[in-house]
């Protein structure tokens, strides 16, 4: 090797790795509701091989691939769309993605109760008090109608029909310190009013 | 044209198995992690990528990662053309597309490439080594997944599961531009580019077995071995670098006269020097 072919291969590798540089300079901080048992943010997008596995797995085609933004750092990564579907991990022991991931990008939770991906919020100009939500939700009193003379409703039962109008100024509200960011009411949600937002502090560690 | 008929049959059953996998919801996993009932394949620089990044050796993935390594070894680069969807595809899509345009867009389209790629310089695997270097250097200190974002076979993979779970595709198999157009515009271009092709070529150097050597006596030097290789090696005459070889058996298929045989390198008198 001569020394112009010395500086023509010290080059390439230079403009290489300030490329990677660049690109995570680059990047923007997107926040995604990231499936259960994901390890915090800040690990998971270098720990992922952006294999695939778990979107393949899950069994309601919830989860897909960040697909291209300027978030350059998680593309590729899974995380939940609720327009395919809805995390059923709370409803009955469904862990696929956790088990199925190869490098420990996803933990399989010890307690699904202790996890939360993130949490729904309810767009009320546009709700119909359909009570898709309510019949969806796999957690007890995360959804709930407000009540004029009292606690609110948790069951569907318990609502009065009067109240639960389409056009009623009550509207279905949820509880975000119940709520887990499953997103099966958003999928289901007929207006598509339902907003998810991420959650990323009751994470399992690194 | 019987072994273009067994590697496009490797190349469908390849495809199917990413998406039988991914419609039934198996594990199969794509091409950076196979794995079909009890057998799992790594692949190496996915692995040392996530080792990097994360500073901890994962070893219960290492021996899957060791297998990708001696399979590279022992086959050399058949990968390329035996398994990659990102040769496949974009073979078939060149036939499609020549066949489609005009004859004279077609000489056109070759004639822009040469012209272009005479005036660059040729890349060898020594560039694509430099490049690769550069990249895990940018991983260790910039712990960004540089690899796994970027890698065309990645890319692929991915966009098959996301086609077969949730029909449709991702906007950014515009990547595949990168190697694309290198491949275009640089003799050579392809294999610098691709991280899977340059490791597979490195574990080739050692490797002799299934050598295109050409029996002089049949030879009438046509030159379609030459034209059809998919590595474009200059068969026939000259020497080439043997490690690039893809075992894609173009020159065997295409030969009118049965000159061109694939043999272990140390039987029989074939033109393999070391370096192109």
């Amino acid at each position: 090797m001569n020394r112009r072919e010395f500086l023509r291969y010290t080059v390439e590798a230079g403009l290489m790795a300030g490329l990677a540089g660049t690109c995570l300079a680059l990047s923007a901080d997107g926040r995604y509701v990231r499936p259960p048992g994901a390890i915090a943010e800040e690990h998971l997008y270098r720990k992922c091989v952006k294999c695939g596995v778990c979107v393949e797995v899950c069994p309601t085609r919830a989860l897909d691939f960040v697909g291209l933004s300027w978030d350059l750092k998680n593309i590729g990564t899974s995380r939940l769309n609720t327009r395919h579907g809805g995390c059923i991990a709370w409803r009955r022991s469904c862990l696929k993605c956790a088990e199925a991931c190869p490098t420990g990008a996803l933990v399989k939770p010890a307690d699904i109760k202790l996890v939360r991906m993130g949490s729904a919020l309810v767009r009320e100009t546009e709700c119909i008090n359909c009570m898709m939500c309510f019949r969806e939700c796999p957690i007890e009193g995360a959804v709930l109608f407000p009540n004029p003379n009292g606690e609110p409703y948790r069951r569907l039962l318990d609502i009065p029909s009067a109240l639960a109008d389409r056009h009623s100024h009550l509207k279905v509200y949820i509880d975000n310190s119940l709520c887990v960011g499953c997103g099966l009411c958003a999928h289901v949600c007929p207006p598509k009013c339902i907003d998810m937002s991420p959650q990323h502090e009751v994470r399992i560690g690194a | 044209m019987t072994f273009k008929k067994i590697r496009t049959g490797f190349g469908v059953a390849i495809i199917l198995a990413l998406a039988t996998g991914a419609v039934l919801r198996f594990e199969t996993g794509s091409l950076c992690y196979f794995h079909i009932g009890m057998s799992w394949l790594v692949c190496p620089i996915g692995f040392l990528e996530i080792c990097v990044n994360s500073r901890t050796i994962h070893w219960d993935l290492f021996p899957f990662a060791l297998v990708g390594i001696v399979l590279a070894a022992v086959l050399g680069r058949a990968f390329c053309s035996w398994v990659c969807p990102v040769m496949f595809v974009s073979d078939w899509a060149d036939q499609v597309l020549s066949s489609l345009m005009p004859e004279r867009v077609n000489l056109w389209r070759a004639s822009l490439s040469s012209f272009v790629s005479a005036r660059l310089p040729k890349l060898t695997y020594k560039d694509g080594l430099a490049l690769l270097l550069g990249a895990f250097a940018g991983i260790v200190i910039f712990k960004y997944p540089f690899i796994s974002i970027f890698c065309p076979i990645g890319v692929v993979t991915r966009n098959i599961i996301d086609l077969f779970t949730h029909l449709r595709v991702s906007a950014d198999l515009i990547f595949l531009l990168i190697p694309l157009i290198a491949g275009y515009f640089f003799v050579g271009g392809w294999r610098a580019c691709c991280p899977a092709g340059l490791i597979h070529s490195m574990g080739a150097r050692a490797n002799a077995l299934l050598i295109p050597s050409v029996d002089h006596e049949k030879c009438a030097h046509c030159g379609l071995c030459r034209q059809k290789c998919l590595a474009g090696l200059p068969l026939g005459d000259g020497y080439y670098d043997k490690q690039l070889c893809i075992k894609c058996f173009k020159c065997v298929d295409n030969c009118p006269n049965r000159a061109v045989s694939l043999k272990s390198s140390r039987a029989g008198d074939h033109q393999v020097l070391k370096n192109s």
